[in-house]
């Protein structure tokens, strides 16, 4: 018995279409959502806020800012977030807030995988008022595993020149993809 | 620096004549001196009566500084000689006869010259003054003696003292009361002092110094040079406020005025404190000196309480319990952290400036013989105090101290002070005796933190490991990032570990260990030598930390108080400054 042998064009299976579907939305075959940031609210009074000041495809960019805290002597804050979804993009930049030369501050930075720390203090033992709003801090920040996640302001603590510690609140935020829900 | 000294003489006196440490010891029992400063040559006439210790032939009392011109015992003109081993400090005076031990007897004995003021223990220096201005007689000691004091013991004596001066000067003894003062009419006046509270302190100014008098507060009058009046008015409005404090605290003392005399920088001391008057070298009223002035006024007058109404054997129970004293009542009149200013200052001394790096145990015998003896006993000793104030409780220590005082001259001892403490407390300080009295060194203590955070709550787990041989418990204050504290406790055990783990609130972002020195302790993060907050990680609260101690610095003369702690001194180098802040911020970039 002889085959009848056909050219024709093989339609997609079921299966196909179905796995083909998935790994477009996956992909962004048809484009996946821009990363953006939900930030909390902002409490009232001396406070401590995260903002969102860019994004460069998975790279984003963030402020710390403090407004309300009055004069102070220096300060310290950590940025906690985690690490098996985002990573440290570069050093974190203290902001001058308390004086712009090296005889005016001394600002201290540093980059564990889940915990980013700054911190800053007058040399001459003086004050500073961060009235503000007041620019502390940028860092860089890589998305490398699945949004949403938090980032957690925390140890935020400002000080007068007494030693006095100064109660403060602090908003952080969620990383998130534009148009989704933290 | 010149060390107060208001026991040293006599103590060296009885160290150094070990060869006489198993002589006999009289009881003296009443003492009256009638002194003329006004005559020429001078003259001195003392009746001492006392119990002898033994079976004698002979009695054994401190070398006058004036000649001796004729001694009687009971009546009975007798020879007197140079002792033979301690020619010019000791002076034998024949008895009559043997007597037994237990005779009491009257000796009488007159001295008349030239007063012989250079000092035998201290030369280049005078121990006393005597021209046309002024007299001043510090508390006698062997061959610098003025009135008998025994050379064996402290041994207190009640009795008066007669004195004849211009009647134009300002006369003053101690226990604060002059009996009267009549004029003589020949240009010379009388005052009588009686001591009714037995003592073997007594001093003498007579002169025509600047009275300067307290305002309020407990009477006091200082004589001053006329150039340094401002200063000791502030000193006299200090040392009023201070003893109203110690009255209130320890005992009300038996004297209703104190005096305070200024004395020429040719006396070896910087201050000598008897019962209700004290003596200050003048050079503390210098302004490069103005440091001293307060803490020396608080210290010398503490000796009212510590050293003649309670006294022992040892100098610990005057010239700590004096320094202890001495903070405590700055901390009455400022605050705490004044308090705590001078209990580290005198922690911090001790551990790093001992001389030769020598040391000895705070109750050693011989310490007096030892290079560390200043640092022992007036520093370590009184910090000391500190930690058993916070081991029994300051309200019941305060107790026990008091009981110290009632029970009088001469009857403290450390099984007393044991006592005392147990009664008022119920907490056995044996064991502390043990470690921080009678053996030399101090805990060097290495703590290391973890802090583990969760949705539900953060613990703090501490670590504590130290070589020395001291077990204790350690205060420790914990700081949130709201400024709220929390106050806790670590104990090191006696294999000199220690280990504790607290549930907290939040996230602890400073954590301090014995923040008001209560005791002698030096005290390092264990992992970070950087990380002086002991949260685990080093950060801004570091650099803060360390930024406000900057210009601290661990001071060259004592008594100077350079702020100096050491956990901020990361690079050790005795001063805290930029070096060590940019040594936190390497150690904070490094992670």
């Amino acid at each position: 018995m002889s085959q009848r042998r056909y050219e024709r064009t093989r339609l997609p299976s079921r299966v196909t279409v179905i796995v083909l579907l998935v790994l477009g939305a996956v992909s962004g075959c048809g484009e996946q959502k821009a990363l953006s940031f939900n930030a909390d609210a902002q409490p009232s009074g001396p406070r401590l806020w995260l903002q969102h000041a860019d994004t460069h495809d998975t790279r984003l960019t963030f402020e710390v800012w403090a407004a309300e805290v009055g004069a102070v002597l220096g300060y310290s804050f950590h940025v906690r977030l985690d690490d098996g979804v985002v990573t440290a993009a570069g050093e974190v930049t203290p902001a001058a807030a308390l004086g712009s030369s090296s005889e005016a501050a001394l600002y201290l930075q540093s980059a564990r995988a889940d915990d980013l720390a700054v911190g800053g203090v007058r040399r001459d033992l003086g004050e500073t008022a961060l009235d503000g709003p007041v620019l502390l801090a940028t860092f860089p920040l890589d998305v490398t595993g699945e949004v949403p996640t938090p980032l957690r302001v925390e140890r935020v603590v400002f000080r007068r020149a007494g030693g006095a510690f100064v109660a403060t609140s602090a908003a952080g935020g969620t990383i998130v993809r534009k148009g989704g829900e933290s | 620096m010149k060390y107060t000294f208001c026991r040293a003489l006599a103590i060296t006196a009885i160290v150094s004549f070990p060869g006489w440490a198993t002589a006999q010891v009289d009881d003296f029992i009443e003492q009256h001196v009638w002194i003329d400063l006004a005559a020429t040559p001078m003259q001195i006439e003392i009746e001492l009566t006392l119990d002898l210790g033994e079976t004698a032939s002979a009695i054994h009392l401190a070398t006058l500084a004036l000649p001796l011109a004729s001694v009687d015992v009971d009546g009975t003109p007798v020879g007197w000689s140079d002792s033979f081993s301690d020619p010019g400090y000791i002076t034998d005076i024949a008895l009559p006869s043997q007597l037994p031990a237990g005779t009491q007897t009257k000796v009488h004995m007159v001295a008349r010259g030239e007063l012989d003021c250079a000092s035998l223990f201290y030369p280049g220096y005078q121990w006393c003054v005597h021209d046309s201005h002024q007299t001043i007689l510090p508390m006698t000691s062997a061959g610098e003696a003025w009135y008998l004091s025994s050379v064996f013991a402290f041994d207190q004596f009640v009795g008066s003292l007669t004195v004849v001066a211009p009647a134009s000067q300002d006369v003053v003894s101690v226990q604060g009361t002059e009996e009267e003062r009549s004029d003589n009419g020949d240009g010379t006046a009388t005052w009588v002092f009686s001591f009714d509270y037995p003592t073997d302190g007594v001093g003498l100014y007579a002169g025509d110094m600047e009275a300067v008098t307290s305002e309020t507060g407990f009477p006091v009058t200082g004589y001053v040079p006329s150039a340094h009046v401002t200063k000791m008015e502030h000193a006299v409005a200090i040392a009023a406020e201070v003893l109203d404090y110690y009255n209130e605290l320890y005992t009300p003392m038996p004297a209703d005025h104190a005096y305070l005399v200024t004395t020429p920088n040719s006396l070896p001391f910087g201050g000598m404190g008897l019962l209700g008057t004290i003596f200050l070298n003048e050079y503390v009223f210098w302004d490069e000196y103005a440091y001293i002035v307060e803490q020396g006024v608080a210290h010398e007058f503490g000796h009212t309480w510590w050293g003649h109404m309670s006294s022992g054997n040892h100098p610990f129970f005057t010239e700590a319990f004096a320094e202890y004293s001495a903070w405590r009542a700055m901390g009455h009149l400022y605050d705490d952290a004044m308090r705590t200013s001078g209990s580290r200052m005198n922690a911090v001394w001790y551990m790093y400036r001992r001389t030769g790096n020598a040391d000895v145990a705070v109750l050693d015998p011989k310490v007096f013989n030892s290079p560390a003896y200043g640092f022992v006993i007036y520093h370590k000793g009184s910090t000391v105090l500190r930690t058993f104030e916070e081991a029994a409780g300051e309200a019941p220590f305060t107790a026990a101290l008091r009981a110290l005082v009632q029970s009088g001259p001469g009857h403290t001892d450390i099984d007393k002070f044991v006592s005392e403490i147990a009664a008022s407390s119920g907490y056995d300080a044996s064991a502390d005796v043990e470690q921080w009295l009678l053996q030399p060194g101090f805990p060097h203590l290495e703590v290391r933190p973890a802090v583990a955070t969760s949705a539900t709550e953060t613990t703090l787990a501490l670590f504590a490991l130290t070589d020395d041989p001291f077990a204790f418990n350690l205060p420790v204050r914990l700081t949130f990032a709201d400024g709220t504290t929390r106050n806790e406790s670590l104990t090191v055990g006696e294999d000199g570990s220690g280990h504790v783990v607290w549930g907290l609130e939040g996230y602890p972002v400073l954590v301090e260990f014995d923040p008001r020195w209560t005791m002698v302790r030096e005290i390092t993060p264990g992992a970070d030598r950087a990380d002086v907050s002991f949260d685990g990680v080093v950060d801004g609260v570091d650099l803060i930390e360390v930024a406000l101690r900057q210009g601290s610095f661990l001071p060259d003369e004592r008594r100077v108080d350079g702020g100096y702690d050491p956990l901020y001194d990361l690079n050790g180098d005795g001063a805290v400054d930029g070096d060590d802040l940019n040594l936190v911020l390497a150690a904070a970039a490094s992670h």
